[in-house]
């Protein structure tokens, strides 16, 4: 496998004339490596059609997410109803189109927070390392040692829950999946001879972190989103499940599933389907999560 | 480990003071006179500055004095241990289970790389870990309960009960804790092994003719565990997390439930000792992973 690696850039005289090092610019490696992970692409696929449907879902559902009919209470899966109706006759893809929109808001807020608070963190502390860098990490250390779950449950316990607490909850418990990465990233990118170069030229501090470290840790900071809105979404769906997430009647996938399983005997496409919804959720973004990895580093396959 | 563990306490501590309502009153009830008010929070320390009321906190943590609960009246440290044990239980056999099937996975998949078994191996365990636990839950129950009727929907039996009926009981929450773990351990495991299998003494082990499960199992097993060890560590944070989750899927009366009830009570007291005390197995589950270092790599030593 390393010796494929190291064959590579021997290959590149025989590139299209046209603009070669634009082609050869690390963004378009990683995607051309991407595309040969037909999984992955698969993945992508998949979200961005959940996207899609989370943008329209007020004009594909064939139903209210809230309408209820109480004559066609827990129907099982038929044409009118493809994948049943709950306790109240709601129609339960209705409701899980709706509750994507919680899911990908939620995951892509909370993923934020935790991606800007922890690249910085992790930015500042390998960068300028010292006392610095020991409070941040063992800062990062003290919040690992809190299992993400329980302390994002914790969190919503003291503010109380609603959708904007579990955004803050779970990017808060998120905080050193990047801190960490980002910081590793740092500590290899600083010794190269480019930044000793830019440093000697006068670059201020500002400067070196955002032009000559920070375009570096780009790749490793993708890897981790995908990754990290993979646990946000199941985090989401645990929180809502327990009833902590947000609240009924706005549908989530957590909270149908919970609901559902009081009918389990004589409903069980009621929980099924909404744990469905997630599982292909997180797998999605898993593969996508594999295939930019290995798109990052081919040796890892 | 001192400094993390410190931490730990003064983060707890921090969220002693973010809970809202007053302690004082939340344990008299609203009937409470404001004299009396005034000699329990005084009783508790709640007019003196927050660092020495970090320190009396610290003292009693120390002493193994976690507050007092603002519903049941009873010590903190009390009803914790009557639940522990029983989330311990759920939490270990999940991570035996998780810990045995995703390593055997991964290294059997490293060894028939590329082979119908690898790929299977692979895709299995990124099920494992993609699945929400509490769903992995339900289709257990929806098998083993509803359709086949072997296991027991839910509930506990204590062990000293009967202990045939306890494992039952025991089964499934610990099967769904541990598939997360046996999924994300076999994907590490797999690729630890295949790095492993590169090294030269693999070749040379080969070279001397040793059987294929001889060089697998017991020249590279070894070595390849270190960074395995290091994710299962890392897992065990996360198992009790899960925890919270699965023993809602089954009726489970562990910590997990205790802390539930205690959110929807308010009972902030309890909110916290689960939390700190969490944490702090957390913390030593770490230092035990640092120690496993040392057997499996004797060139690793701590001063």
């Amino acid at each position: 496998m390393r010796s494929l690696t190291v064959a590579k850039p021997l290959a590149v005289p025989s590139a299209p004339a046209v603009a070669p090092e634009a082609r050869n610019a690390p963004r378009w490696r990683m995607w051309r490596r991407l595309r040969r992970h037909r999984l992955a692409l698969v993945g992508l696929a998949f979200l961005g059609l959940l996207i899609l449907c989370a943008l329209t879902a007020d004009v594909i559902s064939p139903y209210k997410p809230l309408d209820q009919a109480m004559n066609v209470r827990l129907k099982p899966p038929s044409a009118a109803h493809w994948l049943g109706t709950d306790d109240f006759g709601r129609d339960i893809l209705t409701r899980i189109l709706y509750g994507s929109r919680v899911s990908l808001q939620i995951g892509f807020v909370a993923v934020g927070i935790a991606g800007t608070l922890g690249i910085v963190l992790g930015m500042l502390a390998g960068y300028f390392g010292g006392w610095l860098d020991s409070v941040v990490m063992r800062c990062m250390d003290v919040l690992l040692a809190f299992p993400a779950v329980l302390l994002a449950v914790t969190i919503m316990a003291l503010l109380g829950p609603s959708t904007t607490n579990v955004m803050i909850a779970i990017g808060i418990a998120y905080i050193p999946l990047f801190a960490r990465v980002v910081r590793g990233t740092v500590l290899t990118i600083r010794p190269n001879e480019y930044v000793q170069a830019a440093r000697a030229a006068g670059a201020s501090e500002l400067r070196m972190l955002t032009y000559h470290i920070a375009p570096g840790t780009i790749g490793p900071i993708i890897v981790q989103v995908s990754l990290a809105l993979a646990y946000a979404i199941l985090a989401e769906a645990a929180l809502s499940f327990l009833g902590l997430g947000t609240q009924p009647p706005t549908p989530t996938w957590g909270s149908m599933l919970s609901f559902g399983r009081e009918f389990i005997r004589e409903a069980p496409w009621f929980t099924f389907f909404p744990g469905l919804a997630i599982f292909v959720t997180v797998l999605s973004l898993n593969l996508v999560g594999d295939g930019l990895s290995d798109a990052l580093d081919p040796r890892l396959s | 480990m001192i400094p993390v563990l410190l931490g730990v306490v003064v983060a707890v501590f921090i969220m002693v003071k973010l809970a809202p309502g007053d302690p004082a009153a939340a344990l008299l009830g609203v009937q409470a006179s404001p004299q009396e008010l005034e000699r329990v929070r005084h009783a508790m320390g709640l007019d003196r500055s927050w660092p020495e009321q970090f320190g009396i906190w610290l003292a009693g943590v120390l002493h193994g004095d976690l507050g007092t609960s603002y519903i049941s009246k009873k010590p903190v440290s009390e009803l914790i241990a009557t639940r522990l044990p029983v989330t311990f239980e759920l939490a270990v056999i999940g991570t035996a289970l998780g810990a045995l099937v995703g390593i055997t996975a991964g290294v059997i998949s490293a060894a028939r790389r590329y082979t119908r078994l690898d790929y299977l191996v692979t895709t299995l365990a990124l099920f494992g870990v993609s699945m929400p636990t509490f769903w992995f839950g339900i289709l257990l129950i929806l098998l083993f309960s509803l359709y086949l009727g072997w296991l027991p929907a839910s509930g506990f039996v204590p062990l000293t009960k009967d202990p045939l009926k306890h494992f039952e009981a025991v089964l499934m929450p610990s099967l769904s804790l541990g598939i997360f773990l046996a999924g994300s351990l076999a994907r590490f495991s797999r690729t630890s092994m295949v790095e492993t299998l590169a090294l030269q003494y693999v070749r040379t082990a080969q070279g001397k003719g040793l059987a294929q499960r001889t060089v697998v199992w017991v020249h590279a097993l070894r070595n390849s565990l270190i960074p395995t060890i290091t994710v299962l560590g890392a897992q065990f944070g996360a198992l009790l997390g899960g925890a919270v989750i699965v023993e809602q899927v089954f009726a489970y009366p562990g910590v997990g439930t205790l802390l539930l009830t205690a959110i929807s009570q308010r009972d902030y007291p309890v909110v916290e000792g689960v939390v700190l005390i969490v944490a702090a197995l957390v913390v030593l589950t770490n230092l035990v992973v640092d120690l496993a270092y040392t057997w499996l790599d004797p060139r690793i030593h701590y001063a």
